[in-house]
């Protein structure tokens, strides 16, 4: 912990001794995908195998392709504020000298990351999807077993609390019938869109399927 | 000094962005001072809206007490504008006849300009914001001897579209908002022959605040960062969160927590749901007090060509930790030593634990960026600014 003093506030000072604690502790620059990074022992004993966990995140997924969009572009005209007035005029200097020959490699760059976050973006767009479907799938298949299982309910001798015999004798009121009819045309529409949403996920596998083989 | 038309693609009272409300509050603070000011504008209503819509009739409003007149828009291609733009935001170089299609099928109006030049003998000086839009290039180019350009220029792809030379070096004034907006605009345009000034933003500066309702309003006792702002990628919200989580998970004891205030939405990881509190817009007093509550305020943006919100958390004597990358937010705390700045994740949990852990220091930091503050941009303090330059430029 780095503890500061008073008359002395400096926000220079105070970042020349984060990163002088940040080499002590044998952090660089080059190793900062998280995963390789060392942890002291007593963060590895407690922590919980969280964003680390080896299964699909899409929450990950959705901040990494984010990050990508917001940092494709490399910028070629940055500012040189480091170093006194004649430092800063060479350098000034000789990047000018150098842009001939660097700006074309960085648009090259920027074209090349742009064609990468677009390609990501696509996949992005396709997993969602995919899971909207299946999500709807889901929900329709639940739905379509309670409407059944209500239905089911509703049309038996024991819901009314009456023997079997009894129950075949039954004569429904206009009103009941019209809404046992209903319950039963509901329940053909979501089995029909059922059998359609699965169509088109097998239709979509099949798909996948194919570009595998032809690749 | 004679009147002075501020013109921008959209005005109105509680449209949202940036450059919208400090254009908002430069008329408005002009006109409380007794100047003679009029706003020109289009009929389109924002910057999310159609541009080829005309929401407002043609005509004379008054807007806060200001006269405004807004001008019908000229029917656009969106799919040309569009397909341009797309290439701009992927940072993919255009050609000369795409610019002429990005500046032609964007918002803009042909009675407006019209109008700057049948009229221009009624006004002192054509002012406008912000840079990108039609309504400056060809308002501009109107009558270029009688402009004056408020930019907020940041490095992005657009500000690299050559035909804005044509106007912008051969306006009479620019104003920016930080030293920064004016090295990146020399560094892109030769601006031999233009006045420049650097006199920053209005910021409002008579509120008070109060941590301990903010807490107790929406039960926060922990301490927390705080985003302010809207949430999205462009803002580098992203980078934040993915800090923050990386730094929950390397301080699992810690009860730190990221409070977000802002419109727009984010997919938060299902790691991180139970240490991230949402709380989408707040109204301003809310918003002032959860400034004073929180721990800093972190502005993780690298496109800034101000920054409202770090001036806001100053005033509310907290310090800010923003992105080194942008120069703008990193010279406003550098110069005044009112926070620290970070360019990864080790410097970011370096700078959050110097904060935490050195409470005083952070008192400090943030009563100097309030001094700062209060010094350079309370309002009449702004007003003062432009009015010396105005006249300084008038003919």
């Amino acid at each position: 912990m780095i503890e500061g003093k008073m008359n002395e506030i400096s926000t220079e000072r105070i970042m020349t001794e984060i990163r002088r604690n940040i080499e002590r502790r044998g952090y660089t620059k080059e190793c900062l995908r998280f995963d390789d990074v060392v942890l002291p022992s007593e963060v590895k004993e407690s922590t919980p195998v969280v964003s680390r966990s080896a299964g699909f995140s899409e929450g990950e997924f959705e901040l990494q392709v984010n990050l990508m969009n917001s940092s494709c572009s490399v910028p070629i005209n940055t500012n040189i504020e480091e170093g006194n007035f004649i430092k800063r005029f060479m350098k000034k200097i000789s990047r000018k000298m150098v842009m001939w020959l660097l700006k074309p490699v960085v648009d090259y760059q920027n074209n090349f990351n742009a064609a990468t976050v677009r390609t990501m973006n696509q996949v992005f767009r396709y997993v969602k999807e995919d899971k909207y479907v299946a999500d709807e799938v889901k929900k329709l298949s639940e739905g379509t077993a309670l409407e059944k299982k209500e239905t089911k309910e509703i049309k038996s001798p024991a819901a009314m609390g009456l023997k079997s015999s009894e129950y075949n004798n039954l004569k429904f009121t206009k009103e009941q019938q019209l809404f046992i009819d209903s319950k039963e045309q509901e329940i053909e529409e979501l089995t029909t869109r059922l059998i359609v949403l699965e169509a088109k996920i097998a239709a979509m596998e099949n798909t996948n399927r194919r570009n595998l083989y032809n690749e | 000094m004679k009147k002075i038309a501020f013109v921008a693609p959209w005005y109105g009272e509680n449209i949202p962005g940036g450059a919208e409300t400090e254009l908002r509050g430069i008329v408005d603070h002009f006109h409380e001072a007794g100047a003679d000011v009029e706003v020109l504008t289009t009929c389109v209503e924002k910057f999310g809206s159609d541009w080829s819509k005309n929401y407002y009739k043609p005509g004379d409003y008054l807007v806060n007490g200001v006269k405004t007149k807004r001008f019908k828009v000229r029917e656009r291609d969106t799919a040309a504008f569009d397909q341009v733009n797309a290439k701009l935001m992927q940072g993919i170089s255009i050609n000369e006849k795409e610019e002429e299609t990005f500046l032609r099928e964007m918002v803009n109006s042909l009675d407006l300009y019209k109008y700057i030049r049948e009229k221009q003998d009624e006004y002192g000086l054509f002012v406008y914001i912000p840079y990108m839009f039609g309504t400056t290039y060809y308002g501009v180019l109107s009558v270029p001897e009688k402009s004056v350009v408020i930019p907020c220029f940041h490095e992005e792809s657009y500000i690299h579209i050559n035909l804005y030379k044509k106007a912008f070096e051969n306006c009479a004034g620019m104003v920016y908002l930080s030293f920064p907006e004016m090295n990146t605009a020399n560094s892109v345009f030769n601006l031999k022959n233009v006045k420049q000034m650097v006199l920053g933003a209005g910021v409002e500066t008579d509120f008070d605040y109060d941590a301990a309702a903010f807490r107790k309003k929406f039960d926060i006792k922990e301490p927390f960062i705080l985003y302010a702002g809207r949430k999205d990628e462009g803002k580098n919200i992203y980078l934040l969160l993915k800090y923050f989580g990386e730094y929950k998970l390397r301080h699992s004891k810690d009860k730190t927590k990221l409070v977000l205030i802002g419109g727009g939405s984010l997919n938060v990881p299902e790691s991180l749901k139970k240490e991230v509190i949402d709380l989408g817009f707040v109204d301003l007093q809310d918003k002032y007090n959860a400034y004073a509550a929180a721990e800093m305020l972190c502005q993780p943006s690298i496109h800034e060509s101000f920054s409202i919100v770090i001036m806001e958390s100053w005033l509310c004597r907290r310090p800010v930790l923003v992105h080194e990358k942008c120069d703008v937010t990193k010279k406003f705390v550098v110069d005044n030593n009112a926070g620290l700045y970070f360019d990864n994740y080790f410097e970011f949990e370096g700078c959050v634990d110097y904060i935490k852990h050195n409470p005083e220091i952070a008192e400090e930091m943030g009563e100097k960026g309030r001094k700062f503050v209060l010094e350079n941009f309370a309002w009449n303090v702004i007003v003062e600014k432009y009015t010396k330059f105005f006249s300084s430029l008038e003919r």
